[in-house]
């Protein structure tokens, strides 16, 4: 081990957020214990959100780049994973291994393909932001028409059960804990490569990208790597989600979804990692107390929160969205 | 043959007619500003229910015609005020704070008009003939209408002192105040004409569609398209964007589904920025 | 022995911007580990060619040879592989990062702690190796740049007016640690002030109206009359 990689690890057990990721993934661990077995499976969802949320984080808190297509991801990742447990005969006992290679697999090729487009040619910031609206937008589009597949407006239920190498997860604490399993591997191993090296090179092209490129570094590429990556992490939990619930519906791969993961990253602070899954938590309780009010109060308290976001708290301690 | 031809392309250009007049506002407000407004279309969807209020109180399609797109502006002009001069400078927020606005705007139209959609009447009702096909008379106008005002739009912004000086407080706000211009005028005013023709768009359209909250979406993105995919900044890019993606859009579906044409649209709109960041027609 | 190849060769280049010249039938060839200067008044074409040289501009006519790498077919970050690092007339590095993460992220290999310090005392950083890159005086901002540059074991060093807006202690050393790296890489710097240039005893070229008027070390450029005239402003 070169001295160069010790005083890596020297700096990532010094940094704070990494600190409040291991409190949390404590708490995470034990909560189980405290809850009854149907608040489990809620919490089973809000970590599989959180993972989603991760995901985001890990592009938009990096490059500085927001991107609004990340429900298509998710959603694909969801009926991805329907789908190939729905329409094909399929051995039981892989069926679900093939639903998530099916799912993660064509949300990557939908992020290479119109990644490598935009990305290689030069496109960045609100650009690329209005892009992957219109993909979300076309996504839902499809989920709704092609009904013989998707199921339209109804969506597909009948998704088989998460069955891995003979184990089933269909039990809550197993399910719970799978989940939480995931969210930690990828948690971590963000920190990890996002603390090191990479992570530097990713913001160096978010300070100056044409100095990055003069050092020698194919930016384009870095940049799509990244977001192929994180819609594959995006994918994985709306499979899971997917076969957890039996279900998916076309608000899996909505434009409102992708709104609602980026308040996520923005209440807990976009860049940190720990906060993408902070504000998942945070949220998710705020959405359950004030939906009960009235189905249109969430919506215009999350619009209300954007607006409010941007006039007083720009830079704020909090919500750190950053340009 | 030809009696096949001549309704594919009206529609076509029914919807060119109605791309046209949204994304000249789109147009304005972005390729001229650079404010990325995600609440465009919901500029559209107040427009359409101006139309159903109007006709609520006796009004017709005539007097809407007039009113929404006078709401349109003075909305524009609160709007500009109060938010969007706070966002010039960075896209970011100016995503966020329209897009907030856009969530606000649809869940209040459904409060108070409810989630049914609406229906407006036309103003002329019935069909005529043209070279052995019938085609809807309201569509006749509404293409003859809309190119109208298109004309006279680019017209004003070509050859107006509004548009002159428009053009120069964008390239350059502080020589245009040193020269006794207002900046902050010109782009309340800018603003707000954008989202008047995009009120007067949302009259027209109101006729052919279901009139709904959530009406105003899909014009979004297809604006953005014709405005990316056309070439930001140009009167003459919205118009050879505005044909391409109103014509696709029209063609497509007769071999394809519809929901493969709305994806065909999208890959397009990405190649094009790829290969030509700048449009068809660069300004 | 082999014969000297020069590392970087310029025949007969030429860049134009619409109806002007910026620079006309430039041929110059700059030896392996020298150290090298590029004088001229301002407009001269110093920048432009600068920038052909490293890739952002491409020329008008003639050619530049690196190596035998023609560089008119390559891509900057091509060229950056090749071998030439820049430090631009604006410093730019990274403020988001540390002293010693902007050098970690220009040196692209993995690189021990040891060289990295090296490096930041080349430069005269030693000290600030933890200090944010947004907190660093102008001076110190400009070495950080240099040491960047150095990182990424360039063969040819291009340098913008170095000395622009520094202190005269700041100049000084920045000459002291260019006239240590001759033999080691090859320098080219462009620059304004002339008593740096005597300084760092570098081979120098004359540029006047994007032509070459003189060659050759500084003190005989210093009593060439047409290079006299030029500067005092009579041609």
């Amino acid at each position: 081990m070169t001295d160069f990689t010790q005083t890596l690890r020297r700096r990532i057990a010094r940094r704070p957020a990494t600190l409040v990721a291991i409190a949390v993934s404590l708490v995470l661990l034990v909560l189980p214990a405290f809850v009854n077995a149907y608040a489990l499976s809620s919490y089973r969802d809000v970590i599989l959100f959180a993972i989603f949320a991760l995901s985001l984080d890990v592009f938009w808190g990096k490059t500085g780049i927001l991107s609004f297509g990340h429900a298509t991801f998710f959603g694909l990742g969801a009926y991805g994973m329907a789908v190939t447990g729905i329409h094909f005969e399929i051995d039981p006992s892989i069926v679900s291994l093939v639903g998530l290679l099916a799912g993660v697999g064509l949300a990557a090729l939908v992020a290479l393909l119109v990644g490598y487009f935009i990305l290689f040619g030069g496109v960045r910031g609100a650009y690329f932001t209005i892009v992957t609206l219109a993909l979300t937008l076309t996504a839902n589009h499809i989920a709704v028409g092609w009904s013989s597949v998707t199921g339209g407006d109804s969506g597909l239920i009948g998704v088989p059960p998460l069955v891995i190498f003979g184990l089933s997860f269909v039990d809550p604490f197993r399910s719970y804990y799978l989940c939480l399993a995931v969210l930690l591997a990828f948690l971590f191993g963000s920190i990890a490569i996002m603390n090191g090296r990479f992570g530097l090179i990713l913001t160096a092209i978010q300070d100056d990208e044409t100095k990055a490129q003069t050092l020698g570094y194919r930016t384009s590429l870095l940049l799509l790597v990244t977001f192929v990556a994180s819609a594959s992490m995006a994918a994985l939990a709306g499979a899971l989600y997917a076969a957890m619930n039996g279900f998916v519906a076309p608000d899996m791969i909505a434009l409102l979804l992708s709104t609602e993961v980026i308040i996520w990253v923005a209440v807990g602070g976009s860049g940190t990692l720990i906060g993408a899954i902070i504000g998942t938590f945070v949220v998710w309780w705020l959405q359950q107390e004030i939906s009960s009010f009235n189905a249109s109060a969430w919506p215009i308290a999350i619009g209300s929160f954007f607006i409010a976001l941007v006039l007083f708290f720009p830079r704020g301690p909090v919500a750190l969205v950053s340009e | 043959m030809l009696t096949d031809f001549i309704p594919f392309a009206l529609n076509a250009m029914t919807l060119i007619s109605i791309l046209l007049i949204v994304s000249m506002g789109m147009a304005i407000i972005f390729g001229l500003m650079n404010v990325i407004n995600l609440a465009h279309g919901e500029f559209i969807t107040i427009g359409a229910f101006v139309f159903v209020l109007v006709q609520s109180f006796g009004g017709n399609f005539w007097i809407a015609l007039v009113v929404a797109p006078f709401v349109g502006y003075v909305f524009g002009l609160c709007l500009e005020k109060a938010l969007i001069s706070r966002v010039y400078s960075n896209p970011l927020h100016a995503i966020l704070v329209t897009w907030g606005l856009s969530l606000i705007l649809q869940q209040l139209i459904l409060l108070t008009f409810g989630a049914a959609p609406q229906s407006v009447r036309r103003p002329f009702e019935g069909s005529i003939e043209i070279a052995g096909a019938t085609y809807p008379i309201y569509r006749i106008f509404l293409i003859c209408f809309a190119q109208a005002i298109f004309a006279i739009t680019a017209l004003i912004f070509k050859k107006s002192r509004f548009g002159l000086e428009l053009r120069a407080s964008i390239q350059s706000p502080e020589m245009t105040s040193v020269m006794g211009v207002d900046p902050d005028k010109i782009n309340a005013r800018a603003f707000a004409s954008g989202a008047a023709l995009a009120a007067l768009a949302g009259v027209l359209l109101a006729p052919l569609t279901a009139v709904t909250a959530f009406m105003g979406i899909n014009y979004l993105a297809r604006s953005f398209f014709v405005v990316l995919v056309g070439g930001a900044g140009s009167i003459s890019g919205v118009a050879a964007g505005s044909g391409l993606i109103g014509t696709l859009e029209t063609a497509l579906p007769y071999q394809i589904p519809n929901t493969v044409a709305q994806a065909l649209v999208l890959i397009l709109a990405i190649v094009m920025l790829r290969f030509r960041p700048k449009g068809l027609v660069p300004a | 022995m082999a014969p000297l190849i020069p590392l970087l060769s310029l025949q007969s280049v030429s860049r134009r911007f619409g109806s002007f010249q910026a620079v006309q039938d430039v041929t110059i060839e700059f030896g392996p580990d020298d150290l090298n200067c590029i004088i001229g008044p301002n407009g001269a074409g110093k920048s432009t060619l600068l920038n052909m040289i490293c890739g952002t501009l491409p020329v008008s006519s003639g050619s530049i040879l690196f190596g035998d790498h023609d560089l008119n077919r390559l891509s900057r970050h091509q060229i950056a592989s090749l071998g030439s690092a820049r430090k631009f007339q604006v410093p730019s590095v990274f403020p988001s990062l540390t002293v010693r993460e902007n050098l970690v992220v220009a040196t692209g290999n993995r690189e021990t702690q040891e060289r990295l310090s090296a490096l930041a005392k080349t430069v005269q950083l030693e000290s600030m190796l933890d200090v944010s890159a947004s907190e660093l005086s102008h001076g110190q901002t400009q070495w950080l740049e240099i040491g960047m540059a150095l990182a990424t074991n360039p063969k040819v060093l291009l340098l913008d007016e170095p000395t622009a807006g520094l202190s005269p202690d700041e100049t000084q050393a920045t000459a002291s640690f260019l006239r240590e790296l001759r033999g080691k890489v090859t320098v080219v710097v462009i620059e304004h002030d002339m008593a740096f240039v005597r300084d760092i005893r570098a081979k120098t070229v004359v540029l006047h109206y994007g032509e070459i008027i003189a060659t050759g070390a500084f003190d005989d450029i210093q009593n060439n009359d047409l290079v006299r005239d030029v500067f005092l402003g009579r041609r």
